[in-house]
């Protein structure tokens, strides 16, 4: 599903990210984990075409999102860690918004945002203004948004940060069933407890660098993820 | 404690002098002596010194008429609508808007202490724009009439009545605004529409002054008695500021009971302002309210609703909507004129399309919505970035905004000059063919700006919209223009080159054209690259 071969991003002279290499396959939850700084964000933002990469190449089922950047968007959904959105719209516009770019039916967007609206119980507070959304609500209307259009890939930065713990359980089973049905997830978090029950795979990322990544048993063994964690941080 | 908000309250006035607002990063120490500096000569010597040029012209005439009081009447009255108009904006925001209105309240901080240091944000505001104009007339004054310690005192007594009325009156307005908004769902709108009233209202004032003080000045001692004998407070307000003690303790009780009462009015109301919600009606979701959008429509609509959710956004970038459609109406009522003005002259009403092609590059000029739409996009860039939307579809979207509302009042503005000053056919599609042109050249390169100069790391929007270097080079292009068009016939017309206003006008349109064709190339194919990756 998705490719990164030799990813390489600098800021001036200081690589963000280093040669990173990392496959994840259709139905595959891959976390990603890394201090703060390490080259997580980066690494997402260019995968979702918002930043350009130095060296490398991303491609997502099959499209290179260099080459066929709309066509590879079409598949992604991407979700930021702090999710500004357009303050002067509702909720209900914003995703109605959304659902025009992806050319989807009236029924069926009124059939998912309502589902969606539902599970995180803010259906009666689409028509307000996002400017008056607390930061849990416009993160629950940005993943409502991502799984709006069905997308084959789904990208999160932190998603589960501002949720409260109904929500994140929402979320976990909804990434669980995208993944049943085909889909994969790439999302970092440094929630390591949320990431060791609910990964398939793992990769730790640290000065840029993938420093390890496989199952989540190759990753850490017998051991917790959180002492793996800081076990790798530790290293030089 | 107070001492603390007063100190928290006064720097955020005052913050601009020591802080970059479009960086947010401190200023060194030589900026702010060149901004300080820059300040007082822009206050003190260049409006300080036209309001003391003009105390210099009446106050000798005023003196021995008698009417030492109705002099300072005048000019109480101009520093109260000065300082109204340099106060007003700001109280409705910094009463019931501040963003640390939560925090202080979480505080132990006694309630009326906050409201108390927020209205003083209000009364130096007040107070600066209002001594600017009176402090002059008072040292002019002491200066003809000769120094006068009575006179003096009431002069300072006067100046702080003056800046407690205008914060009275800025703080009833603000609260006025403050209970509309909580009722309004479009707020944005309403206080356009009363900004422009107020701006209206203020310059009606200001042009119909000019001939009411001149006809004060020159009828003095009449107006002086007539006020005197019908308006005691007027009389009495003038006197107090020549030291008179009997209406120093009038006007003083007066300005202590409307500022007793504003307070209670306030203190009262304080908390539930600043607190409340604005009246939302919770919908659920139904099929009725999902709209389905072409791609285009739903960019175009997004735009819309961008330029519409900001009254900072319509005013400081949308004048030209209002203007356009005005001056087209003023050319239907005072057309006649301009054409017997014209033919007095000589015969000048041959270039009369070439003088509405002018002013429409003037007045088209105000519209620039498009150069500060790609930096409004600020920290939701992600959104456009991160969805399969070719960049140059979001161009064109922020194009057709402006290009869209200065096109549908140009071509209001060509129907009325058509009418008005009976345009011949061919002057007609002239006329219309330079305002098409002229419409798209100016979004193009407003567009183009916006692309080149963006700033997307601003905390107020007021800092893209009004402080941006790029905003200020497309409205000073667009005069620049008007001008290339205006002088340049001129200047042919002096040396007498024979072409016709028609001819020069088809010529600027095609020279026009090819610079549109230009940017519109560069922004379909580069601009849209930058998009892209900013």
């Amino acid at each position: 599903m998705l490719i990164i071969e030799h990813l390489t991003k600098k800021y001036g002279e200081k690589k963000a990210v280093d040669d990173l290499s990392l496959h994840i396959q259709r139905g595959e939850i891959y976390g990603f984990i890394g201090h703060n700084g390490a080259g997580k964000t980066t690494t997402l933002k260019s995968i979702a075409g918002i930043l350009q990469f130095d060296e490398g190449t991303i491609t997502v089922d099959g499209d290179s999102i260099v080459d066929r950047p709309l066509d590879c968007k079409k598949k992604i959904a991407y979700i930021p860690d702090n999710p500004d959105m357009y303050d002067f719209m509702t909720g209900n516009k914003y995703l109605n918004f959304i659902a025009d770019v992806f050319g989807i039916s009236a029924a069926e967007r009124k059939e998912k945002i309502e589902k969606y609206a539902n599970i995180f119980g803010i259906a009666g507070d689409l028509s307000q203004p996002i400017s008056s959304f607390s930061h849990g609500m416009k993160q629950k209307l940005a993943i409502i948004s991502a799984w709006l259009h069905s997308p084959k890939l789904i990208l999160m930065d932190e998603p589960f940060v501002g949720l409260d713990p109904k929500a994140s359980h929402s979320l976990k089973e909804m990434m669980r069933e995208h993944c049943d049905n085909g889909g994969a997830i790439f999302f970092s978090t440094h929630v390591l407890e949320v990431a060791e029950k609910l990964c398939d795979k793992i990769a730790i990322i640290k000065n840029g660098r993938l420093i390890k990544t496989g199952t989540m048993d190759e990753v850490k063994g017998d051991d917790s993820l959180e002492d793996v964690f800081l076990e790798l941080e530790a290293d030089k | 404690m107070f001492g603390v908000l007063l100190k928290k309250q006064i720097f955020e006035v005052f913050r601009s002098w020591f802080v970059n607002t479009k960086t947010n990063k401190a200023r060194s120490s030589v900026s702010i002596v060149v901004t300080i500096v820059l300040f007082g000569v822009l206050m003190l010597g260049v409006i300080g010194g036209m309001f003391a040029f003009f105390a210099i012209s009446i106050c000798p005439a005023m003196i021995s008429a008698d009417v030492e009081w109705l002099y300072f009447d005048i000019f109480g009255l101009i520093a109260l609508v000065l300082g109204l108009f340099g106060s007003v904006f700001n109280t409705f925001a910094g009463l019931y808007l501040a963003k640390d209105n939560d925090l202080l309240l979480s505080m132990p901080i006694p309630v009326p202490m906050i409201i108390a240091s927020r209205i003083l944000n209000v009364y130096l505001l007040g107070l600066m724009y209002s001594s600017i104009v009176f402090v002059p007339s008072v040292v002019v004054y002491q200066i003809v009439n000769g120094f006068d310690a009575a006179a003096l005192i009431g002069g300072i007594i006067m100046t702080l009545e003056i800046s407690l009325i205008v914060l009275v009156l800025s703080c009833i307005l603000g609260w006025v605004v403050a209970r509309i908004s909580l009722k309004l769902k479009r707020r944005s709108y309403a206080t356009v529409i009363a900004a422009i009233a107020f701006i209206g209202l203020y310059y009606f004032v200001y042009f119909k002054a000019q001939d009411m003080i001149s006809d004060l000045v020159q009828n003095a001692a009449e107006y002086g008695e007539k006020i005197k004998g019908s308006a005691y407070f007027v009389y009495a307000w003038g006197k107090n500021a020549t030291g008179k003690p009997a209406e120093i303790a009038v006007c003083l009780t007066i300005c202590a009971v409307l500022a007793a009462i504003t307070w209670i009015i306030l203190s009262k109301s304080f908390i539930k302002i600043a607190t409340a919600t604005p009246n939302e009606t919770h919908v659920a979701v139904s099929k009725s309210n999902q709209k389905v959008r072409c791609l285009s429509s739903s960019l175009l609509s997004k735009e819309f609703a961008r330029f519409s959710s900001s009254a900072n956004y319509m005013l400081n970038c949308g004048l030209g909507i209002l203007f356009i459609p005005a001056a087209g109406v003023l050319l239907l009522l005072k057309g006649g004129y301009l054409i017997d003005a014209l033919s007095s002259i000589g015969d000048l009403t041959a270039i009369v399309s070439v003088g509405v092609a002018f002013v429409a590059c003037l007045l088209a000029s105000m519209n620039d919505m498009a150069a500060p739409s790609v930096s409004l996009e600020g920290g939701s860039l992600w959104i456009i970035q991160s969805l399969p939307i070719d960049p140059w579809h979001v161009i064109r979207a922020k194009l057709l905004v402006q290009i869209i509302l200065t096109a549908v009042p140009m071509a209001f503005l060509a129907v009325c000059a058509a009418i008005a000053l009976s345009l011949s056919v061919a002057e007609i599609i002239a006329v219309v063919i330079f305002m098409a042109v002229v419409v798209a050249l100016f979004s193009l390169f407003a567009m183009f700006i916006g692309l080149k100069m963006p700033n997307l790391h601003w905390t107020n929007e007021i800092v893209p919209i009004k402080q941006s270097g790029g905003v200020a080079i497309v409205m000073f292009g667009g005069w620049g223009y008007a001008v290339l068009v205006g002088g340049g016939y001129a200047l042919m017309y002096i040396l007498s080159v024979g072409i016709s206003p028609v001819l020069y006008l088809i010529c600027f349109s095609a020279v026009s054209a090819v610079a549109s064709f230009v940017l519109y190339r560069w922004l379909k194919t580069k601009g849209a690259d930058v998009l892209r990756h900013l």
